[in-house]
C-alpha cells in the first residue's frame, strides 16, 4: 500500500508540469541569467591599467620615495595599476585634454593629481596619493616622537601589516557565488511546492482528492508519509540536477567539500518541504494562493539572505541576528559559505542545525492541523 | 433485512445555522436509499457525517453494527464513495487514477487489475483508458469519478449528486450502473435534487428540508401522501368564466387555473377525470389543440409539504 501510494506520488509529481517548471526549469533559468550577468559584474571589475601621467619636473626627481612608488605600481605585472608616462607638464596637459589619461600627477610644494573627470580611476589615483602622504606622515611622527623606534624596526612591522592586509585580499574570495548560494537556498525552499501539494491532496477539509482518500482505509499518516518521501525524491533530484549545472555547466565553484554540500542541501530540501506544509495545512486559502504566499516567503527569504544585494545579509547578521537565525535561506547560505571559507565545520554544522530545527518547528506546528480527523466544514 | 447504515438523532450546526436537525433514518441492506431535497437542505452534510469527515454535536452514527469513526478502517475498506465534486488526479491517464485510489483498497496487483477493468466496463470507459481527464467531456469526467469510487467493489456505495451536470448519455449510463452496482448486492445510498432519478433508482426515498425529514417511504408511499390524483393540462382556443365557474363545481375538482389560452385543472381523486374533461368541454362546444394528463410527481409531493419546488 505505501509503496503504491509512492509510486503513484512520485508519478503525479513528475507530471506536474507547473511545479516542475517552477522547482526545476525556472531556477536553472535563473542560475543561467545569474551566471551572464555576474561574469559581466566580474569581468568589469578586473582592473583596468589607469592611464597616468606624472610630470617630469624637478621636484619629482627628487621625491624619491614617490618616485619610487609610482613605479613600482607601474611595473609590468598581474598587480599593475598605472600605465605612466614621465611628461613636461605642457604635455600631461594635452594628454588630460584628449582624454587619453585619466589624470596627471604634479609635485610642487605637495604632490597635486589634477583630473578633467570624476571616476573610479581618478578616485584610485588620489587615493594612491593620499596613502602615501599618510605613511610618510606616520613615519615622521614615528622618527619625531620616538627615534629609537625606527631603529628597533617599526618599519619593518609597518610593512609586515602591509602584506597581511595585502594577503587577505588577494585570497581567491568570489563574492559572486554568494548570489549563487542564495539561489541554492531558494530553490531548497521551492520544495515547499511540494509539500502545500502533498498536504493539500490528504486533508479532506483542503481538496476534494483528499476527501476522497481521507475516506479510504488507510491511515493519514501513511498517505502523508508516502506522499512527502515522493516529494522529497523528486524536489531533492531536482536540486541535484541544479547543483550539477552549477557544477558542470556553468563552472561555478562551490568548494571541495561536496559531501557536506549534498547534506546541507538535503537538509535544505527537508526545510522547504516542511515550510509548504506549514502554509499548505495553516489556512483553507485556494492552492493559487497558497503557492504564492510560499512563494512570497520564500523571496523574502532570499532577500534577507542577500540574494538580490548582497549587503543585507551582512546587515541582518549584525543588526538584527535573531532573523538571520530563523531564516532557513540564510543557514543554506551560511552553511555553504562556511564550506568553502573556512577550514573547520563548526559554522557548517551550526547552520545543519538550525535548519533541522526550522524543519522540526514548522513540522510540529503542521502536525497540530494534521492530528485532526474531523473536521468542523469541509 | 438488516440495517446496513443507522443514523440516529443527528444534529450538526455550521456556527448559528443548524445543518441538520435531529435526523434519523435506516439503510437496509441491498436497498437503494435515495436522500431527495433541494440544494443546501443537508443532503451532503448528512454524507459526510455518515462517512465521518465532518463533527457533528448530537447523534450517533452505525454502520455494519459499528460505530463509525475516523479510524474505523474495517468498515471504510467497504464503503465506496463517489463525491459531488470530480476529484481525480489531471497528472493521471484514466486507468491511472482509478488504479491509484482502487490501490488504496486492494493491495493485490491481479485482482487490482480485474476490478479496474470491470469499472471501466460498467461505466463505458473502455475507449477512453488511456486518456488524461482534461481530455474527457464533462459526462466522461463524472463515469471517470465514479469508476474511481466504486472500483473496489464495496458493498455499501454512497453517491452524492454523481449526475450533476451531466449529458443525458452519460445520465444514463451512470443510472444504469448504479442498477447494475445493485443488482450485484451493493447497498447504496443516492442523493439528488433530480426527482426523476430517485424515481427511476430508489426503493425508498427520504425527502429533506431544511435539515429535516418531511417525508419518507417508497415512491408510490409518497405519493399518496398529497391531495391530487391527477393534472390535466388543456391548450384551448377559447374559453370564458362561464366555463370557469362551471368547471370548477364539477366533481372530485381541486383546482382551476385558466391563463393565456393554457387551462390547468388538478383532480383530487377519482378515475376517468380525463374522459370527464374532454366530454365537457364536447358538450360547451370549447375547442382545445392539445390536451395531456400527468400523475401526481415528487415535487407535488414536496411543494404540498413544503410550500416551495424543490428546485427552489
Amino acid at each position: 500500500m505505501f509503496w503504491h501510494i509512492f509510486i503513484n506520488r512520485l508519478k503525479i509529481l513528475l507530471r506536474s508540469k507547473s511545479a516542475i517548471f517552477w522547482t526545476l526549469v525556472f531556477p536553472i533559468i535563473l542560475a543561467t541569467l545569474f551566471n551572464l550577468a555576474f561574469s559581466n559584474l566580474t569581468s568589469g571589475e578586473y582592473f583596468e591599467t589607469i592611464d597616468l601621467a606624472v610630470v617630469n619636473n624637478d621636484n619629482f626627481k627628487v621625491e624619491e620615495n614617490f618616485k619610487d612608488l609610482i613605479q613600482s605600481l607601474s611595473e609590468d605585472s598581474e598587480e599593475q595599476l598605472f600605465n605612466t608616462q614621465y611628461v613636461s607638464l605642457e604635455k600631461a596637459k594635452t594628454l588630460l585634454q584628449d582624454d587619453e589619461i585619466s589624470g596627471y600627477i604634479i609635485v610642487n610644494d605637495k604632490i597635486n593629481v589634477v583630473i578633467k573627470n570624476n571616476g573610479i580611476n581618478q578616485s584610485t589615483i588620489k587615493s594612491v596619493v593620499d596613502n602615501y602622504y599618510q605613511v610618510v606622515s606616520v613615519i615622521n611622527n614615528i622618527s619625531k616622537s620616538n627615534p629609537e623606534a625606527i631603529r628597533n624596526g617599526v618599519l619593518e612591522k609597518l610593512n609586515e601589516s602591509t602584506s597581511n592586509f595585502n594577503d587577505v585580499s588577494n585570497e581567491n574570495v568570489d563574492p559572486i557565488v554568494v548570489y549563487f548560494y542564495t539561489l541554492i537556498g531558494m530553490i531548497c525552499l521551492y520544495g515547499g511546492t511540494f509539500g502545500v501539494n502533498a498536504v493539500i491532496e490528504t486533508e479532506a477539509n483542503l481538496s476534494k482528492k483528499g476527501a476522497r482518500v481521507s475516506v479510504s482505509p488507510v491511515h493519514k499518516f501513511k498517505l502523508l508519509l508516502a506522499s512527502f518521501l515522493a516529494a522529497i525524491v523528486i524536489h531533492y533530484s531536482e536540486v541535484l540536477i541544479l547543483l550539477g549545472y552549477l557544477l558542470f555547466i556553468l563552472k561555478i565553484d562551490l568548494g571541495n567539500q561536496i559531501l557536506p554540500v549534498l547534506l546541507l542541501t538535503f537538509v535544505g530540501s527537508l526545510a522547504g518541504t516542511s515550510l509548504g506544509t506549514l502554509i499548505g495545512v495553516s489556512n483553507k486559502k485556494s492552492e493559487n494562493m497558497k503557492m504564492s504566499i510560499l512563494i512570497s516567503v520564500t523571496m523574502l527569504f532570499s532577500f534577507l539572505a542577500g540574494m538580490m544585494v548582497l549587503q543585507i545579509k551582512y546587515i541582518i547578521a549584525n543588526k538584527i541576528p535573531v532573523l538571520a537565525n530563523i531564516n532557513p535561506v540564510n543557514f543554506i547560505t551560511d552553511g555553504l559559505y562556511s564550506l568553502y571559507y573556512y577550514n573547520t565545520l563548526d559554522r557548517y554544522f551550526y547552520n545543519v542545525i538550525g535548519l533541522l530545527v526550522f524543519t522540526l518547528v514548522m513540522f510540529l506546528i503542521s502536525y497540530i492541523f494534521i492530528r485532526r480527523k474531523k473536521y468542523d466544514s469541509l | 433485512m438488516k440495517n446496513i447504515i443507522e443514523v440516529k438523532k443527528l444534529t450538526k450546526h455550521y456556527k448559528d445555522f443548524k445543518a441538520l436537525d435531529n435526523l434519523s433514518f435506516e439503510v437496509k441492506e441491498g436497498e437503494i436509499l435515495g436522500l431527495l431535497g433541494p440544494n443546501g437542505s443537508g443532503k451532503s452534510t448528512t454524507i459526510n457525517c455518515i462517512l465521518s469527515l465532518l463533527n457533528f454535536d448530537k447523534g450517533s452514527i452505525k454502520i455494519l453494527g459499528q460505530e463509525m469513526t475516523p479510524d474505523a478502517y474495517d468498515i471504510k475498506s467497504k464503503i465506496g464513495v463517489v463525491f459531488q465534486d470530480v476529484a481525480v488526479f489531471d497528472e493521471l491517464t484514466v486507468y491511472e487514477n482509478i488504479n491509484y485510489f482502487c490501490g488504496l483498497y486492494v493491495n493485490d496487483k491481479k485482482i487490482r487489475q480485474q476490478y479496474i477493468s470491470d469499472a471501466i466496463d460498467l461505466v463505458g470507459l473502455k475507449e477512453f483508458e488511456r486518456f488524461y481527464p482534461k481530455q474527457l467531456s464533462g459526462g466522461l469526467l463524472r463515469r471517470l469519478n465514479i469508476a474511481c469510487g466504486i472500483a473496489h467493489k464495496p458493498s455499501i456505495i454512497i453517491l452524492d449528486e454523481p449526475t450533476v451536470a451531466v449529458d443525458p448519455q452519460s445520465r444514463n449510463n451512470i443510472l444504469e450502473g448504479i442498477k447494475q452496482l445493485n443488482k450485484n448486492g451493493a447497498t447504496i445510498v443516492y442523493t439528488t435534487h433530480y426527482m426523476e432519478e430517485v424515481e427511476i433508482l430508489c426503493d425508498r426515498i427520504i425527502i429533506l428540508d431544511k435539515g429535516k425529514i418531511v417525508a419518507s417511504g417508497t415512491s408510490k408511499e409518497l405519493k399518496e401522501l398529497v391531495s391530487i390524483e391527477e393534472k390535466i393540462t388543456v391548450e384551448l382556443e377559447s374559453f370564458n368564466d362561464k366555463f370557469l365557474e362551471e368547471l370548477k363545481g364539477s366533481k372530485n375538482i381541486g383546482e382551476v387555473i385558466y391563463n393565456d389560452n393554457i387551462l390547468f385543472v388538478t383532480y383530487k381523486k377519482g378515475k376517468h377525470n380525463l374522459k370527464d374533461l374532454i366530454d365537457f368541454m364536447q358538450v360547451n362546444k370549447i375547442k382545445y389543440n392539445k390536451i395531456f394528463s400527468e400523475l401526481p410527481t415528487l415535487n407535488d409531493v414536496f411543494l404540498e409539504l413544503t410550500g416551495k419546488e424543490l428546485r427552489d
